[in-house]
């Protein structure tokens, strides 16, 4: 009766956890900006951008538009990003240069949403971009999440990337 | 004639019907063993012939497949180019777009993009039909559309309000209504547009590796297929057998040959 019914409530979390929405767009940028969100901005895909992504991503950036928002202190990012088979869709912060805060916003795919959890997305915190287009610390991953994880840090990876390109064309 | 002439004359009447058996077993398979040797040498290069990533473009293929074009489909003709949705899948003219829909709204044409419509979803498109960017309720976009149209500026039509983008599609504003849907009359494709469309739509949905391997098990032809490749790989398994047999006992009659 026990199996049964642990074996039902794994069916039941199965159910729970896929395609959810963690977080909406406007409460992530509410929680990062405070009461006052600067309006969206747009940075373009360009040819010089294109190879860095490319080599971040494995592949080109979905729309060749992205959106961000500045507040002069701090950049929001809202990406997506495929783990095995759907989006992930998450909210990156950089300040200095260095991920302040990643919150996954959307999560679609049926197996990986303990990326999703603190324990998972604090390693980053502070993390930078080094010259090889690699993070400069480690981030460990989760077994039966390692897509997820790492589309999670590819995304943190071309957040920092791009924000990068907003400072030197200031 | 001897006990002995007599047991040789039987056993060697034996090994002639069953050589006999062995000929037209063979005969009757030949052309199976022929045609499975071919499909499989091939299945087995299929990177190197590139099969699995080379699709069938043969109308007639696909309609022993089964595999027709999607019910839905919808027709809009913008500056002279025809947006069709087939499915899920988004044509302009012969070219497929990068996205997939469910149901469109409204296209429309606007600062050389195309500009594709849903009910909670808005597509920028270039000109080459590079995906700009997609909107959702999540970027700022109104919900529950029923269109689109210009008016110095892209407007979207809801059930009961419209809202118009100044700044580039970053925000929408609600506005006292002003514009008006386009009647969207019922249009028809050329034949030759039809034509490419479907071949298209079916460009990646059969590659040759799944004919060849359909072939090679027999399923292509249906049940009656896999069940003429079973009973001929049982035939084999007979033909291994009586094969044997007659190595066999040509190698006793031998045998026995040299030790008189």
């Amino acid at each position: 009766m026990r199996v049964v019914l642990l074996l039902l409530s794994l069916l039941y979390t199965d159910l729970v956890f896929s395609s959810s929405v963690y977080l909406s767009n406007e409460d992530f940028l509410k929680q990062t900006f405070s009461s006052h969100i600067p309006k969206a901005k747009v940075l373009w895909q360009t040819k010089s951008l294109k190879p860095s992504i490319k080599k971040i991503l494995g592949h080109l950036y979905e729309s060749l538009r992205i959106r961000y928002w500045d507040d002069g202190k701090k950049t929001a990012w809202i990406l997506e990003e495929i783990g095995k088979e759907k989006m992930i869709t998450v909210g990156i912060v950089v300040k200095n240069s260095q991920i302040d805060k990643i919150t996954i916003l959307v999560f679609r795919e049926s197996r990986g949403w303990e990326i999703r959890h603190r324990f998972f997305t604090q390693q980053f915190y502070q993390a930078q971009l080094q010259p090889d287009l690699q993070l400069s610390k480690p981030i460990d991953g989760i077994s039966g999440a390692t897509l997820s994880v790492r589309a999670v840090t590819k995304l943190a990876k071309l957040a920092l990337f791009l924000d990068q390109q907003l400072r030197e064309h200031e | 004639m001897t006990r002995h002439h007599r047991k040789h004359k039987k056993r060697k009447g034996h090994l002639f019907i069953l050589f006999q058996w062995h000929r037209r077993l063979g005969l009757s398979v030949a052309v199976i063993v022929v045609f499975l040797t071919i499909t499989g040498l091939l299945l087995n290069h299929t990177k190197n012939f590139q099969l699995d990533t080379t699709f069938v473009k043969n109308s007639l293929l696909y309609s022993w497949y089964g595999i027709r074009l999607p019910e839905k489909q919808h027709y809009f003709k913008v500056r002279n180019h025809y947006i069709s949705q087939v499915g899920e899948a988004v044509f302009l003219d012969a070219q497929r777009f990068p996205v997939s829909v469910t149901e469109i709204k409204g296209v429309a044409w606007y600062q050389d993009m195309w500009l594709i419509v849903e009910k909670d979803q808005l597509y920028l498109l270039d000109k080459e039909g590079n995906l700009i960017e997609k909107l959702s309720k999540n970027s700022g976009l109104p919900a529950n559309i029923i269109g689109i149209t210009i008016r110095d500026y892209p407007i979207l039509v809801t059930q009961n309000s419209q809202f118009i983008s100044k700044d580039d599609f970053i925000s929408w504003e609600r506005q006292a209504p002003i514009a008006t849907l386009s009647n969207t009359a019922t249009i028809t494709l050329p034949t030759s547009l039809q034509h490419q469309i479907r071949q298209q739509f079916f460009a990646q949905e059969l590659s040759w590796e799944r004919v060849l391997l359909d072939l090679h098990t027999g399923r292509f032809w249906g049940t009656a297929g896999v069940w003429i490749i079973d009973i001929s790989a049982g035939i084999f398994l007979l033909l291994a057998g009586s094969g044997f047999m007659i190595w066999w006992r040509k190698k006793r009659q031998r045998y026995h040959g040299k030790k008189k």
